[in-house]
């Protein structure tokens, strides 16, 4: 191997300037404790990895690594951690422990050792990193040659690379910003759903100053931030919608139009996902037992070029999937027929005829109907309108890396098993009532339907549902009306209304968006594309509601949720003139508490801290997690000076709290905190949490471990 | 190794930046998601530059460096300013404020790592 990449994760400089001095011509990568290790290691292309157990998250789901990651691991371990992953699972998945303490020389014995192991790996082995030694030994028993003083190539500085080189890093980035990016698709999708909701708003003249400078204030952040995943039209669009909430005017119907128009567009864009070279290719090895292959869910992947098939079961066999590669779409009907797929991937560019799409017909009409995902190099507007037509549930262009491939298979096949979603459907004419109950039955959706609108209102509350189907012409009252009346309920304003319509006429279509429709679907409908828009709608449901979620470390609120619930407190603490206040807490040295007690120990002080404002505060005040060390309290109904002598309290028994393992010397951990009153301080979260922030900071520059107001 | 704290208070792009330039800088990379955080990180660990993100809720990119300046312990690292903005009038007053750098959003992970050191005039 000429020149080895070395990922070094956490390791002190020198054991890192050993490495790069003790193997001839190495790279070493250094990456800090916090970094998102995992997002790096998958960005693959490493002969090497050097892990520390002090690194932030190193636990056993990291150790299983993730896929695209497929070379040895060093693992430099306290020998008291059991990183939950037992021996024989690491030497099985090429990983080697060594002490912590072990003297930097054999380090790098070990690593020339794993790294000639490694470089078997360009021949077609599958098995290469399997290692059958014991991997509690400390030292190798290969004599290698020490290469005295090689030139260092650890970069301090940046320096362009060769351009190959440079093509190879570019793949890394976008493939280690991909991963970025799926962890955070949610968050942006959200901030696209606030925009919708605020061009809905203006449509309707309810959008007030305050939530238009929210609106502008998201698209800003959108604009800054999604061309940095590769979406650079998701940029500019967002940059627009910035541009339209900016400024004092009030905004007339064109604007609002445009508004609704764009951030529509954002969201299709974003969909698209990012415009990224393919990830590097690399031989996965097949994993999994006989028996435990008969419980896994099929995936048939069907495409005329067999290794892009080949890269993308792969993938899928890594993540629980039985992934059978076909050639033809012949092949792939017998299968379809034999197999009953949970999914079927497949290449509409394969056979030149109107042969998929027929195909993807047949598949969409079983049942139950198998989720269709169409990958195609072809691309154009129309295709996508027909595909989508025939029922098909995604569709990727290619090329795409296969770990978005398979997380695309992964959502199509989460939302097509998502039961006890709600429908409600209001149409006088029963058989398509009746047809709309035959076609929802397969995806698991409740469907509550109603023929006569006079007895709307109460099924509407009874039912509660998650998604309303309306038809537009209706005796009494039409769909129109009836939408514009559930908008005119805030109880009721994000509920997605769907209309079914025989007239498609600009002036319909206008009245229908103006009385606040999310979506239409022409009469006589075609089935598949009924329930993909009701799909859609659920899926952007559920989407909605996860965010409202905890914190998953301590069960606390996460910070989405806080700001919520410190918004209605504001409120009533507005209404009801009483006070408020609003402490930001910081643990004390937490840095330190990681690095010299571990992880384990660094998780359970932030879970007990939890606990411990939870057990001490009243249940209508609010306790989030803001996130890593800090935390936010709200405390209705207290002053000040009350808050703070009951944090100080909090604190007294905080600190007393000993969290040192088995008998190693005691560990105490203090906070600080700053406390801030609505009104005095602030009047909103943001001036609230600044100005206990400013109280913070005095209390870390008064020698921490004491809470103190503002002023 | 040089280290650079960047501050962010979008968690996405802080690991983006982070990846940027931890994999093409090789740098070590320090992390804040607020001014008030960025200040208390500075303080301590004194990195060798700052990139910081302008808008942020509580204590924004520019009373952030503002603050920075008024600290004796933390007054000669270079700031960084990296801003969504575009116009130019924006750009001029970050500039004024003396930073070493003003750089747009979004930027390009592959470049992100070129840019901040030819700020610096790193070599």
């Amino acid at each position: 191997m000429s020149s080895p990449r070395i990922l070094a994760a956490g390791l002190p400089d020198a054991l890192r300037a050993a490495l790069s001095s003790g193997i001839a011509g190495a790279r070493v990568h250094p990456v800090s404790a916090s970094a998102d290790l995992l997002a790096v290691l998958a960005a693959g292309g490493w002969d090497l990895a050097v892990m520390s157990d002090t690194v932030d998250g190193l636990d056993s789901s990291l150790l299983r690594l993730p896929t695209g990651f497929h070379g040895p691991v060093l693992l430099l371990a306290s020998p008291a951690s059991s990183l939950g992953i037992s021996a024989p699972e690491m030497a099985a998945r090429g990983i080697r422990r060594l002490p912590s303490t072990v003297d930097a020389e054999i380090v790098v014995q070990e690593a020339r050792a794993l790294l000639s192991i490694g470089s078997n790996e360009s021949t077609e082995s599958t098995e290469s990193t399997e290692s059958t030694e014991s991997t509690e030994s400390t030292e190798s028993t290969e004599s290698t040659e020490s290469t005295e003083s090689t030139e260092s190539t650890e970069s301090t500085a940046f320096r362009p690379a060769a351009e190959s080189e440079e093509r190879e890093d570019g793949a890394r980035m976008a493939s280690a910003v991909a991963v970025v990016w799926e962890r955070f698709r949610d968050v942006i999708f959200a901030r696209v759903a606030s925009l919708e909701a605020a061009a809905l708003a203006l449509r309707e003249g309810t959008l007030d100053g305050e939530g238009r400078r929210g609106a502008e204030r998201e698209a800003h952040k959108l604009a800054g931030s999604v061309g940095t995943f590769g979406f650079a039209e998701g940029s500019a669009i967002a940059r627009e919608l910035e541009h339209l909430f900016a400024g004092p005017s009030p905004r007339g119907p064109a604007d609002a139009l445009r508004a609704g128009e764009l951030a529509g567009a954002l969201r299709r864009a974003l969909e698209n996902g990012p415009v990224a070279p393919p990830a590097p290719a690399r031989q996965v090895p097949a994993s999994a037992s006989p028996e435990r292959a008969a419980r896994r869910p099929v995936l048939l992947v069907a495409d005329a070029d067999g290794e892009t098939a080949g890269l993308v079961a792969a993938e899928a066999g890594g993540r629980g999937f039985d992934a059978r590669t076909m050639g033809s779409l012949a092949e792939l009907r017998a299968a379809a027929e034999r197999e009953a797929p949970a999914a079927v991937l497949m290449d509409i560019g394969m056979d030149a005829s109107g042969d998929a799409l027929a195909l993807i017909d047949w598949l969409s009409s079983r049942t139950p109907a198998v989720p269709v995902l169409v990958l195609t190099a072809l691309g154009s507007f129309a295709d996508r309108v027909e595909v989508a037509r025939r029922g098909a549930c995604a569709y990727l262009a290619k090329p795409s890396p296969p770990p978005r491939v398979v997380d695309a298979v992964q959502r199509v096949l989460h939302r097509s098993t998502e039961a006890g979603s709600c429908v409600m459907a209001v149409d006088d004419d029963p058989a398509v009532l009746a047809a709309m109950a035959a076609l929802l039955a397969p995806t698991g959706a409740l469907l509550h339907t109603l023929g006569d609108p006079l007895h709307f209102w109460d099924t509407l509350e009874r039912v509660n549902p998650d998604v309303l189907v309306l038809d537009v012409d209706m005796p009494h009252l039409s769909g129109i009306e009836l939408c514009r009346v559930v908008r005119n309920d805030p109880r009721w304003t994000s509920l997605p209304v769907l209309f079914l319509t025989a007239r498609t006429d600009d002036a319909t279509i206008q009245a229908l968006f103006a009385a606040g429709a999310d979506d239409y679907v022409r009469k006589p409908f075609v089935a598949a594309e009924l329930v993909t828009r009701i799909r859609n709608r659920l899926e952007r449901v559920r989407l909605h509601r996860s965010l409202a979620d905890t914190d998953g470390l301590t069960g606390v609120a996460n910070r989405r949720r806080c700001e919520e619930s410190v918004g209605r407190l504001l409120h009533l603490a507005a209404r009801q003139s009483r006070p408020l206040s609003l402490a930001v807490l910081d643990l004390d040295h937490f840095k330190q508490v990681n690095d010299r007690a571990g992880h384990a120990v660094g998780d359970e002080v932030i879970r007990r801290m939890a606990k411990q404002l939870t057990g001490a505060l009243r249940a209508e005040d609010v306790v989030a997690r803001w996130g890593g060390e800090e935390f936010v309290v709200a405390m209705f109904g207290s002053d000040k000076d009350a808050a703070v002598v009951r944090l100080e309290s909090c604190l007294r028994h905080f600190r007393e709290i000993d969290f040192a393992e088995n008998g190693e010397e005691p560990v105490h951990v203090s906070f600080s905190g700053g406390v801030a009153q609505f009104v005095a301080d602030g009047a909103d979260l943001n001036a609230l949490y600044r100005a206990a922030d400013g109280a913070l900071y005095l209390a870390k520059a008064q020698g921490r471990d004491r809470v103190l107001p503002v002023g | 190794m040089r280290r650079i704290l960047v501050v962010d208070d979008e968690d996405d792009i802080r690991e983006v930046a982070q990846l940027s330039l931890e994999m093409v800088g090789g740098w070590e990379v320090l992390a804040a998601g607020s001014g008030a955080e960025a200040l208390r990180r500075a303080e301590a660990e004194r990195p060798d530059a700052i990139l910081l993100d302008v808008m942020m809720p509580g204590m924004d990119g520019p009373s952030t460096f503002l603050a920075l300046q008024a600290n004796p312990a933390t007054r000669d690292i270079p700031v960084i300013l990296l801003t969504a903005k575009v116009q130019s009038a924006d750009r001029r007053r970050f500039e004024d404020l003396g930073v070493a750098g003003v750089l747009s959003k979004p930027f390009d992970p592959m470049e992100l790592a070129g840019q901040v050191s030819a700020a610096l005039g790193w070599t």
